[in-house]
């Protein structure tokens, strides 16, 4: 059998950190305050039930596969599972890719909006004028940054060379050194953007709006997909991710404790970003519900087009809005890091040596993630068909957890080196409600149909390329496993027990 | 800002920003062992 020789992080605070950096990205600050703006407290508490039941259960199970089998994720969840199921392993990985591939253009995105703050863009003179002559002017902008640019999409190749380049020098020298510096950063950061947002008149009611439950919605199916799916998204559980951050840990590390480091580092850098983000809306809407109706809109382009007006209010904005982008920009970078490692890791098993992989990298993600950099549409499919199929990875977890042995795996791979230990009744029951859960979510999901043709167009055929279809999701799954299940045995051949 | 939001808020607030310290103040006495 072959050996790989595998690099390790130097010492626990760099797997913490790379963890936190996988974990907090464009999902705290991009993606929580629109949830949170959509649905408010209501939305915060499930998100909070879901940690607890969805993603430190996954979280741990993930940690402790990377651990003991340090095969990347389809090696490793094919050792866990055994041959005949290595392709759902196959699945999680290209699941975690597809993200990967708009995520950077996400990266992209803040590093662009950077770029024009530093260049002062967004100074109150000039988009007070603007916005004085067309209302609408930010949310233009923003459509014109994200819909085929050509300076977006040199942003988003420069994007990819670059954590190519920090990833080409190794796991501690590149990744681990990385994450020193840009977690502290974006900690401090974000405390400086909150404090600023809570100062502002009626910031205050934001806060209010945030934290406020109404019981009303706890019946509404979406907010329940929603809040497993941010959880899901945010914390990286069911990505893979963790199974390829762990697989450089000490053989000795702590699961435990380091898994709940990272899951509520994570959601706390979310809580710090609504505060950031929400009270802001409110401080510059006309009313309150101005405000609200902005806020449960939904809109993907909440922080690209409050942030610059927010800051254009406040003395010394140019700088404010500058630090914001470039928290943003500092989070989804440390998060891509981990996901383009995943890719090395998977290639590297494969024969292919690291520095070979990294054209390999160059080249599959510029081609697959430019339909999203020029097309928000094609972004917008991706993130649900993607976002979506973390339950689907999350379930094959799950299960193969259950293959193994609930209790097996709990006391041999999670409890054997961890300093304080959750209960095996905790975590059994949580392996099992998240199976059931997981296909209950989807059914309902799919029985909701969130386009209005979600099977089939109205000329009756099979509406595949409609953003938010069905049809569209369940293609791009089926395809993926069906493949994979193809080249099942080549995969376990080659990355499981290459010979 | 009324009640109920602030003991939600409190709550949301105790649970998650405290939960992290705690660990990471776990970890950090566990170093320094």
């Amino acid at each position: 059998m072959k050996e790989f020789t595998t690099e390790q992080f130097s010492s626990r605070w760099g797997i913490i950190l790379a963890s936190l950096g996988m974990a907090i990205g464009a999902g705290n600050l991009w993606r929580f305050p629109r949830l949170a703006g959509q649905y408010g407290g209501a939305f915060i508490f499930l998100w909070i039930l879901f940690l607890f039941i969805w993603s430190i259960p996954l979280l741990l199970a993930e940690f402790s596969i990377g651990k003991k089998f340090r095969k990347g994720v389809i090696g490793s969840y094919g050792e866990l599972t055994g041959k005949k199921y290595t392709f759902l392993g196959f699945f999680i990985a290209i699941c975690t890719l597809g993200i990967a591939f708009y995520y950077s253009v996400v990266t992209a995105w803040a590093l662009r909006y950077l770029g024009l703050s530093v260049s002062h863009v967004f100074s109150s003179l000039s988009i007070a004028d603007s916005i004085s002559k067309n209302p609408d002017y930010l949310n233009q902008f923003w459509l014109d940054i994200s819909n085929g640019s050509v300076v977006t999409i040199l942003v988003f190749i420069a994007v990819i060379l670059v954590a190519t380049y920090v990833l080409s020098r190794g796991i501690k020298n590149g990744l681990e050194k990385a994450n020193r510096i840009l977690i502290p950063s974006l900690f401090v950061l974000l405390m400086v953007v909150c404090a600023i947002a809570l100062n502002m008149e009626n910031g205050v009611l934001g806060l209010e709006y945030m934290f406020s439950i109404d019981t009303k919605l706890f019946a509404q199916p979406n907010i329940w997909i929603e809040a497993v799916s941010q959880s899901a998204w945010s914390t990286g559980a069911g990505w893979g991710l963790l199974i390829t951050l762990s697989s450089y840990s000490k053989k000795n590390e702590d699961v435990t404790l380091n898994t709940f480091i990272g899951a509520f580092g994570n959601n706390t850098a979310s809580l710090l970003a609504g505060i950031a983000i929400l009270p802001a809306v409110f401080a510059m809407s006309v009313s309150e519900g101005d405000a609200i109706s902005y806020l449960q809109s939904g809109n993907q382009a909440l922080v690209f087009t409050i942030i610059p007006k927010l800051f254009a209010n406040v003395y010394g904005g140019d700088l404010l809005s500058t630090l914001f982008f470039l928290a943003l920009f500092l989070a989804a970078f440390s998060s891509l890091l981990p996901m383009i490692e995943l890719f090395v890791s998977n290639v590297v098993r494969m024969g292919i040596s690291r520095k070979k992989s990294m054209i390999l990298v160059i080249s599959v993600f510029i081609t697959a993630g430019f339909p999203s950099v020029y097309s928000l549409d094609f972004f917008s499919n991706q993130d649900w068909v993607w976002g979506i199929g973390l339950i689907l990875s999350g379930l094959f977890i799950a299960f193969g957890v259950m293959k193994y042995g609930l209790i097996k795996f709990k006391t041999e791979l999670i409890d054997v080196d961890s300093d304080f230990s959750v209960s095996l009744k905790y975590f059994t029951a949580c392996i099992v409600v998240n199976l059931l859960m997981g296909v209950v979510l989807i059914y309902w999901w799919l029985s909701r149909g969130y386009s209005t043709y979600p099977w089939f167009d109205e000329n009756g055929h099979w509406n595949l390329f409609d953003v938010y279809s069905n049809a569209s999701v369940l293609t791009q799954w089926g395809v993926v496993l069906f493949f994979g299940f193809l080249i099942n045995r080549f995969l376990y051949k080659k990355i499981v027990s290459p010979v | 800002m009324n009640l109920d939001s602030v003991i939600s808020m409190i709550l949301i607030l105790g649970i998650v920003i405290g939960g992290f310290a705690y660990f990471l103040y776990l970890a950090i006495k566990k170093e320094n062992e």
